[in-house]
């Protein structure tokens, strides 16, 4: 029970699969929940015991976009704190600047290999807490075409 | 004493008279007709003009041979027959004489008497009087068909304001006939109060400045309905050099205009036309590029996924299958972004700024460190001109090119790109950008070519690209409004000369 809860909302099934697929293999203490859209992500949320330890949303959903999921989650006091990693198939500034500024700490691109999935999830998981940050800093220098960080406002 | 007795008095009379007076007695034939004359008579002037010769009792055709022939003598002798005063003029050209002459010739009992008068000059002006009218008329008539034949409104006014001359167009445009129309001012022919007076001030400004004056004016035409009129008033000068009428021509330009408004109204549309369908195609391309990675990116996870799991189990050439698809999806990455830079280059008017290219050289050498350090290579420039431009896309320029150099390098030979640049002082101030490498050169007569989207020089798999970074190249230094051209020997290297004006226009690049 004392697994920690990480939440994927990706409509992208193939991706999904991978993903908890990838948590699983790094980290038996993980346990991995997945939402097709931002709707059901909340929906989720609200129906677990333990609060999610990292929230990943995936940009271009139906029903509610990873936008407006961050946006939700961020009014809500109870989730204000969670931190989100936005992900998407590509890289715009205008991306990166609307994750910062609604509150995501860091802006993923899709990696191509399930090596590198793997191997900034482990550094990520690993990591959650006060050295989350700086982890993620820490991957963007090893990985600046997929890992961006977010600045605070 | 009467003073017609006076003998004195007559014979000065006589003899003081500017024209020749001969008095003549009838000469009869052998059927009793009058056929000659024997002059009695000479007055001064008539002796004058033969000569001072013994004259009397001669024969006056004698006297004067040519008189048979001009007819006189005939007319003379009408006179003598019938009593009838004759007045007549004839030319007469004979022993030294060369004029024209009016004879009149009355009787008087049976004696003749003939005035004769030189008339020459008189009858010369006449005549020359007569010729130029002849001509003058033919010119009006030639003038009258130029002018009457033209759409254009021919006119003309005195210094009173007044029309003396209106072509049949302008008549046709007032609806009235000449006599109604000439010798009226403006206001009587149909303009308006505001219309006669801007013209009538016109015509004082041309009697004074004695310059022509053009102008534009709306009014209603007898038939078509208002139009637009573009006229011309320019001053007639007198032989002093003064103003002595204003002649004007008045072109209808209604339907030029309007379709002047028309182009410009349609140049606008379709202005805003391709302006909106460039901003659907730069959506398009973001939306296509992003879907379109996405398949590819799967291919590729779960290729390498593959790869791991039969990891040791896979022969030589199934390993070598996975590496060629590997190679194909990076290839198929590297093509969505190459379309989707080229289709965004279009984008968004760029606000030029002044860019250093030193900086911007130095700023790839920076980014491309890493493949520089891979095959050794070194980029030589130095004092390149600081220009107006758009600096993201002076940047992509010089960044394809010298990543070309380094990608199209010759096997084992470190890549040498140098960079050189001189002013050239035209109507406009251009920079031309020299940038030379040592690789692989390429055949010359592909030089025009070379810019064409998705042309490739060599074989696909041999050096990476999507065949689109020159003609991005190419694209980019047109909207500097500049040009590129590109020369090559094969296994010599290659050369770009960029031209870029060194500044831009305010509306953007």
């Amino acid at each position: 029970m004392n697994k920690k809860v990480i939440l994927l909302a990706d409509d992208d099934l193939d991706d999904t699969e991978m993903f908890c697929e990838a948590l699983e293999d790094i980290n038996q203490n993980s346990v991995c929940k997945c939402a097709e859209n931002g709707m059901e992500a909340l929906r989720i949320i609200n129906g677990l015991d333990t609060k999610p330890e990292l929230i990943f949303l995936d940009l271009n959903m139906p029903v509610m976009n990873g936008w407006d999921c961050l946006k939700e989650l961020k009014k809500d006091k109870q989730y204000q704190d969670i931190p989100v990693i936005m992900i998407s198939t590509s890289s715009h500034k205008k991306d990166m600047d609307t994750a910062s500024a609604l509150g995501a700490i860091c802006y993923f691109v899709k990696p191509n290999s399930f090596k590198d999935l793997k191997f900034v999830l482990q550094s990520i998981t690993s990591n959650l807490g006060n050295g989350l940050k700086d982890t993620i800093l820490n991957l963007q220098v090893s990985n600046p075409e997929h890992i961006f960080a977010c600045t605070e406002n | 004493m009467e003073l017609t007795e006076n003998k004195d008095l007559f014979q000065t009379v006589f003899n003081s008279s500017s024209s020749g007076i001969a008095v003549m007695q009838f000469m009869y034939n052998d059927i009793g007709k009058v056929e000659d004359f024997s002059v009695l008579l000479f007055n001064t002037f008539a002796l004058n003009a033969v000569g001072n010769i013994d004259y009397k009792g001669k024969r006056y055709s004698e006297l004067f041979p040519m008189v048979k022939e001009t007819g006189i003598l005939e007319k003379f002798i009408e006179v003598a027959e019938t009593g009838i005063t004759t007045k007549f003029e004839r030319w007469y050209e004979g022993e030294g004489m060369k004029s024209w002459y009016r004879f009149n010739a009355v009787k008087q009992d049976h004696l003749l008497v003939i005035t004769t008068e030189d008339i020459t000059e008189s009858k010369q002006s006449e005549i020359a009087l007569k010729k130029s009218l002849e001509y003058a008329e033919k010119q009006k008539r030639l003038y009258d068909s130029i002018t009457n034949n033209t759409p254009d409104l021919v006119y003309v006014f005195n210094l009173n304001y007044r029309f003396t001359y209106a072509n049949q167009a302008l008549l046709t445009m007032w609806g009235k006939s000449a006599e109604n129309a000439i010798g009226l001012g403006l206001r009587e022919n149909g303009y308006e109060e505001w219309h006669a007076r801007m013209h009538e001030q016109e015509i004082d400004e041309i009697v004074a400045s004695k310059k022509t004056i053009r102008g534009t004016v709306s009014f209603p035409h007898a038939e078509l309905g208002s139009r637009v009129y573009d006229y011309i008033l320019a001053p007639v000068l007198n032989e002093n050099g003064d103003v002595e009428a204003i002649a004007g021509t008045t072109r209808d330009i209604t339907e030029s205009k309007r379709a002047a408004e028309i182009l410009e109204s349609l140049v606008a549309e379709r202005t805003k036309e391709l302006q909106r369908s460039n901003e659907d195609l730069q959506q398009f391309a973001h939306v296509a590029s992003h879907d379109l990675k996405e398949p590819v990116r799967k291919i590729k996870t779960f290729t390498s996924r593959l790869e791991d799991q039969l990891k040791g189990n896979l022969d030589e050439s199934a390993a070598r299958f996975i590496e060629r698809i590997h190679v194909a999806t990076d290839r198929m990455f590297t093509m969505i972004d190459g379309v989707l830079a080229y289709s965004t280059i279009n984008e968004g008017m760029q606000k030029p700024e002044w860019v250093n290219l030193n900086e911007v050289i130095k700023n790839i050498e920076t980014d491309l460190e890493v493949s520089l350090q891979k095959t050794d290579g070194r980029i030589f420039y130095a004092n390149l001109p600081e220009l107006e431009g758009a600096p993201v896309l002076l940047y992509q320029l010089f960044y394809n090119l010298i990543n070309n150099s380094i990608k199209f390098a010759k096997n084992n030979l470190p890549p040498q790109i140098t960079i050189s640049s001189e002013i050239k002082q035209n109507e406009t101030n251009f920079a031309r950008i020299t940038l030379t490498d040592n690789g692989i050169g390429f055949n010359p007569d592909y030089a025009g070519r070379i810019f064409e989207t998705f042309t490739r020089l060599n074989p696909k798999d041999k050096y990476e690209g999507t065949g689109l970074g020159l003609s991005l190249c190419k694209k980019i230094v047109e909207r500097h409004g500049g040009s590129i051209i590109a020369n090559g020997v094969p296994g010599e290297g290659t050369t770009f000369i960029i031209t870029l004006p060194l500044q831009q226009k305010e509306t953007g690049i």
